[in-house]
C-alpha cells in the first residue's frame, strides 16, 4: 500500500475477491431453481423410408421423415443465472435388440437476450432419422424436448420439458423420391 | 516487484495506507450489495457487475493516487547520529536502540502496519 502499484495490486485482488464472493451469491440464489415449463410438440405426416446409409455403414437402414411443430414460450426460464439455453428434441423408441433407443432430430441455442417464444409450424428435422436396422415401421415414437441450462455461475442443469408427443410410422416404406425433401447424398 | 521512477512522489504514511485500504473496501462492498441487490431485482447479473466495476473505478480515483489527506502523518524518524559508521547505518537502530532506548520514537506509534 506504500506505492502506486501495490495500491493497485490490493485494489485489483480485493475486486476479485467481491466479484467471487457475489459470483457465488447467483449460484446460491438459484440453486432451487427448477426450470420446469411446458411445450407443445406435434407431428406431421411420417413416414418411413428404406435407404442406404452412406454416413455409417452403408447398409440399407430405415429412415423417418417427419415434420414437426413446436410451440413453447422459454422466456420465464431465463432468470439472472441463465446465460444459454440448449434445447433439443429427442425421438425415443423401442427395438427388440435395444429397449431404448434415442435419437435427436432437432436443437436449438437460445443466448440470452433472444427471443425464446419459438412457434415453428411444419418444419424438416434438423439431423436425420436414421435407425440402426430396420426397426421402424410400425413402430411407436415418443418426441420429447429436453434443455440445458449454462448458468452464469453452478452446475449445468438437465431439464426435460413437461410435454411429449408419440406416434406410429406406417408399416409401409415410402419409395417415391418426390416424397424426401431432404434426400441423402 | 517493479520501479518505476514516478515524476513526483507516489508515498503515503502509514495511516494514509490503512485508511485508504479501508475506504476502498467499504466502497466497493457497498456498489458489490447495491449491484446484487439491483441485479436481482432486474434478474440481470451483467448490472451487478457493471456497479462493482463502477465502484473499483471511483476507489481507484479516490485511494490510488497519494491525495494530501493520506500523508498527514509522515514518520518522525530519529536523527543521524553521527558516531555510528555509515557502513552499517540500516543495522545501527538496533544497537543504537539498546544504547538510547527512550529517543526511539518511530516505533510506539506505527505498530506493525508497514508494508
Amino acid at each position: 500500500m506504500h506505492s502506486f502499484l501495490s495500491r493497485l495490486n490490493t485494489l485489483f485482488a480485493f475486486t476479485i475477491s467481491v466479484l467471487a464472493v457475489l459470483t457465488i451469491g447467483v449460484f446460491i440464489s438459484t440453486y432451487f431453481e427448477k426450470y420446469h415449463e411446458t411445450v407443445s410438440i406435434g407431428v406431421n405426416k411420417p413416414i418411413v423410408k428404406h435407404m442406404t446409409d452412406y454416413s455409417a455403414n452403408r447398409k440399407k437402414n430405415d429412415l423417418g421423415v417427419l415434420q414437426l411443430n413446436l410451440d413453447m414460450n422459454l422466456n420465464q426460464l431465463f432468470d439472472w443465472n441463465v446465460k444459454v439455453l440448449f434445447l433439443y428434441l429427442i425421438a425415443e423408441y423401442v427395438t427388440p435388440t435395444n429397449s431404448l433407443n434415442q435419437v435427436v432430430l432437432w436443437d436449438k441455442i437460445i443466448r440470452r437476450g433472444e427471443n425464446a417464444r419459438i412457434y415453428l409450424h411444419d418444419i424438416a428435422t434438423k439431423y436425420y432419422f436414421w435407425d440402426d436396422g430396420e426397426n421402424l415401421r410400425s413402430n411407436n415414437v415418443t418426441l420429447s424436448l429436453a434443455w440445458n441450462i449454462i448458468p452464469n455461475a453452478g452446475r449445468l442443469l438437465h431439464v426435460p420439458a413437461n410435454g411429449s408427443t408419440s406416434f406410429i410410422f406406417s408399416d409401409q416404406y415410402t419409395t417415391s423420391r418426390a416424397a424426401s425433401p431432404k434426400s441423402s447424398s | 516487484m517493479l520501479d518505476i521512477e514516478w515524476p513526483f512522489p507516489t508515498h503515503m504514511d502509514f495511516r494514509g495506507q490503512k485508511m485508504a485500504e479501508r475506504l476502498f473496501q467499504v466502497i466497493i462492498v457497498f456498489f458489490g450489495l447495491i449491484g446484487f441487490l439491483a441485479g436481482y431485482m432486474m434478474q440481470q447479473f451483467s448490472m451487478t457487475i457493471y456497479s462493482v466495476l463502477f465502484g473499483v473505478l471511483v476507489s481507484a480515483v479516490l485511494t490510488i493516487p497519494p491525495w494530501p489527506m493520506y500523508r498527514n502523518n509522515p514518520v518522525e524518524w530519529q536523527k543521524p547520529s553521527n558516531s555510528t559508521k555509515e557502513t552499517n547505518k540500516n543495522n545501527a537502530s538496533s544497537s543504537s536502540s539498546s544504547k538510547s532506548p527512550n529517543k526511539d520514537v518511530r516505533k510506539p506509534p506505527k505498530g506493525k502496519k508497514d508494508q
